[in-house]
């Protein structure tokens, strides 16, 4: 046995262990209460990220958004994924028709699965909800079977949004130091800004604007599509007839090069229509298009340039209050 | 109770484990007989062969008999590969009178003490009983806490903010080349990246396991001593899971190598003189007991053809070791090169071969331990990334040389970073016990691993300062480690 670890009785190493293992708490706590007065300054500073319950910078930032703007006497709740978030133009539907009050709770990444999941816990939530408009892509109706009913945990999420706790504690329950590191780089543009393929601004609406120069390039590819996806379109039919709140289903444009490659007979689009009328049917809701638009008002496969959604939304209400 | 926290109907397994052990052990302690230590022995042997290896085996008969044979999914135990070569040793070191101490609560102890339980060390009778007599142990010492708190801290560091991410890089790359052909570039970046995690793992529950030991007062040996500064294979298992090469090496490779001498003997053939040996004694008495050895160390590791083919390695590469050794005796040659240039290559070479063995371990079948090392020899096409592209003179070479730049799917400049800081970790700092080298940690480290002789000779002091630093390392660790925060989803932004 060498001398290291032979036993020498309970005060071997005398004052400074005992210093020392006093340190190591110290130390635990200190990096605590630095971290929290770090968050605190970089939130004076506006250049907060938010807390990382998806791990994903645009979806938190949505929740975060929520949070200062609680959704109150809405009575069209906008939901979909980056679509709906991007493409929906509350501004315009509200000139258009003054008696809507539009929110937009489109959460990037959302498959039409874990939308339902958003609906379910926004109309619970907002009961001034009157119209719930399901925005949906192609892509939004991948994956419902295999990806998780939802990205984030719900119940912190409510009470994030809704309820009255500190943000703080969910700095530390969704710790990931890279992630929160990464995200401040360039967040106080990002916020700002309307032309970055990175943009996190957000209107009072919720909408997403976004109206870059270029394209991003990205035609995302052929959806695989999921039939546990349009099931959902009847859960989520059956849920709100139960709370007499109108459903309307909008299947956005798709990018004409996308259509080009992928769907050039439109075949898997009669297709989608077609399923997603099946699964509303007996329903009260309604299933829509709301048009084309050519290929420059788009700056990847679905996403649609800011300037052209008005248009896009001027199209949308109109089927609306034809359908209804 | 730690033991029954996963899966409480294994608790029946090990405590009929530990009853029939120990009284076998007293049984050859009280009156050694070659058949009860046999039955012994093989009992332990099936008990493990039935969890471990029953699904294996069944799907080999089924493949040799063109049927698909399958079996109700045996789940394995927890720990039932350590406490069974523990218990193993204890039967063989009580048959010949190396064991003595016989006191039921210290076996029971010995067997289930819980930071050793899943990972090693695989701790030896003779080592550890011992502590149980000491009552000094049982009291808190300051120093075993400090020292013991700075090794848990060090090694959920390790675990929590170096190894688990590598995971995230390498898997993904085994992944698609169970499926599909993998880029060099990308197959080399996961491979390299598991060859880390896995280090860092392994080191992290090392430290884990002794850092806690010495918290209730005990010490257990050191089991993991830098691996990658290893000069050769025979160095490297010296260094990685010295425990379990100590095991093998005393209970399997030289009972067959002393087996093996005392007949070439009997029958008058030479055996190693000086040093030396002839190549049929070297056949005999170094590469057939080494190869076994390292076959049976595979079979331990896992239950499926690329766990033998790992073990098989192993054993390829210390014969070839050997060999070089006995040609550069035999030639006068030092054995151990003092040239910095020499020493840099070898650790590198010996470095590349554990990776290329590790890429077996970690494959879930041949076909993609195959595929993996398909796409490091550039038999998938070789594409460099993009932004290498910018770099002078490099877009030209890469045409001369029939290369391509673009996207890789697998490979990113994180990872090509992380690598890189942590290779250069794992090469030129001093590890935790070599900093720690002042101060009780793990049994008899100093003779082990002496004081720090990396770039950064520091030397762990119980200061204020780093008792400051690695407490606010541990707040960072555990954040991590409970954080509730998904793997980053680096979705499309929108």
């Amino acid at each position: 046995m060498s001398k290291a670890t032979e036993p020498r009785g309970p005060d071997a190493g005398g004052g400074s262990m005992r210093q020392y293992v006093a340190a190591l708490f110290g130390g635990a706590l200190l990096f605590v209460t630095l971290l929290s007065g770090l968050l605190l300054l970089l939130e004076r500073s506006g250049v907060l990220p938010p807390p990382q319950f998806a791990n994903s910078l645009c979806l938190d930032e949505k929740l975060s958004f929520m949070r200062e703007n609680q959704p109150r006497n809405v009575n069209l709740l906008v939901i979909g994924s980056s679509e709906a978030w991007r493409s929906f133009n509350s501004p315009e539907a509200v000139s258009s028709d003054p008696s809507l009050r539009p929110y937009n709770a489109g959460l990037c990444g959302k498959n039409i699965a874990q939308s339902a999941q958003v609906v379910s816990w926004l109309i619970s939530r907002v009961p001034s909800v009157q119209s719930v408009l399901v925005i949906i892509a192609p892509g939004d109706l991948e994956g419902c079977s295999t990806s998780s009913h939802s990205s984030f945990n719900l119940q912190d999420v409510d009470q994030f949004v809704f309820g009255k706790r500190s943000k703080l504690i969910y700095y530390f329950k969704y710790f990931d130091a890279n992630t929160l590191v990464r995200n401040i780089i360039g967040l106080s543009q990002y916020r700002r800004v309307t032309t970055s393929f990175n943009s996190l601004y957000i209107n009072k609406f919720g909408d997403g604007p976004l109206d870059p120069t270029g394209s991003r390039g990205l035609l995302y590819g052929d959806p695989d599509l999921d039939d546990q996806c349009f099931a959902e379109f009847g859960r989520v039919a059956h849920l709100l007839r139960r709370r007499n709140i109108r459903l309307v289903v909008a299947e956005a444009p798709t990018n004409p090069a996308w259509k080009i490659r992928y769907d050039p007979t439109s075949s898997k689009s009669t297709m989608i229509n077609q399923r997603i009328n099946d699964a509303l049917r007996g329903s009260k809701a309604v299933f829509i298009k709301a048009g084309d638009l050519p290929e420059k008002a788009f700056f990847d496969a679905y996403h649609i340039r800011w300037s052209y959604t008005p248009q896009f939304t001027r199209a949308l209400l109109k089927k609306m209050n034809q359908a209804s | 109770m730690f033991y029954g926290w996963w899966r409480l109907d294994n608790v029946p397994l090990i405590v009929g484990s530990i009853l029939f052990n120990y009284a076998l052990g007293g049984m050859l302690m009280r009156k050694p007989h070659r058949g009860l230590l046999a039955a012994g022995i093989a009992a332990n042997v099936a008990a493990l062969a039935y969890f471990k290896y029953t699904n294996f085996l069944v799907e080999i008969a089924g493949e040799v008999a063109g049927t698909s044979w399958a079996v109700s999914s045996i789940v394995l135990p927890l720990a039932i590969s350590f406490f069974t070569f523990q218990q193993i040793a204890y039967l063989i070191d009580s048959s010949q009178g190396a064991a003595t101490e016989h006191d039921f609560i210290h076996y029971c102890l010995f067997i289930t003490f819980f930071p050793h339980l899943i990972a090693g060390p695989i701790t030896h009778h003779r080592e550890i009983l011992p502590q149980f007599q000491d009552p000094d142990r049982f009291h808190p010492r300051w120093d075993m806490v400090a020292t013991g708190g700075t090794l848990l801290v060090i090694g959920l560091f390790k675990k929590v903010i170096v190894a688990d991410p590598f995971g995230t890089y390498a898997t993904p790359v085994f992944e698609a080349a169970r499926h599909a052909p993998v880029q060099m570039v990308e197959a080399w970046g996961g491979a390299l990246a598991y060859a880390l995690q896995l280090y860092f793992d392994f080191s992290a529950y090392s430290d884990m396991a002794i850092g806690l030991g010495l918290l209730f007062g005990v010490s257990l040996p050191l089991n993991f001593n830098s691996p990658y500064k290893a000069r050769n294979m025979i160095d490297y298992w010296g260094r990685w899971h010295i425990t379990l090469t100590r095991f093998l090496t005393a209970y399997i490779y030289n009972p067959i190598v002393t087996a093996l001498t005392r007949r070439r003997m009997a029958q008058g053939l030479p055996v190693m003189s000086r040093g030396l040996m002839g190549p049929r004694a070297f056949a005999t008495l170094v590469a057939v007991p080494t190869v076994f050895t390292m076959f049976v160390s595979g079979v331990w590791h896992g239950a499926g053809w690329q766990f033998i083919i790992f073990g098989l390695l192993h054993g390829f590469f210390l014969v070839v070791v050997h060999a070089w050794r006995q040609y550069k005796k035999a030639h006068g040659v030092p054995v151990d090169s003092s040239s910095k240039w020499q020493v840099a290559l070898s650790v590198l070479l010996t470095f590349l071969c554990a990776t290329v063995a590790l890429i077996f371990f970690r494959s879930p079948n041949v076909g993609t331990a195959l595929g993996v090392l398909a796409g490091m020899s550039g038999l998938n096409g070789v594409t460099l990334p993009a932004p290498l592209a910018a770099v002078p003179f490099a877009q030209q070479a890469g045409n001369a040389l029939g290369f391509h730049f673009g996207s890789l799917e697998l490979f990113d400049l994180n990872l090509a970073a992380r690598l890189f800081i942590f290779l250069a970790v794992v090469w030129t700092l001093p590890n935790a016990y070599q900093w720690l080298c002042d101060h009780p940690t793990a049994l008899t480290p100093n003779e082990t691993v002496g004081a720090p002789t990396a770039l950064v000779a520091t030397r762990w002091r119980p200061t204020l300062v780093t008792g400051l630093a690695v407490g606010a390392l541990s707040a960072v660790t555990l954040l991590t480690a409970f954080s509730s925060a998904p793997t980053e989803f680096l979705y499309f932004q929108f």
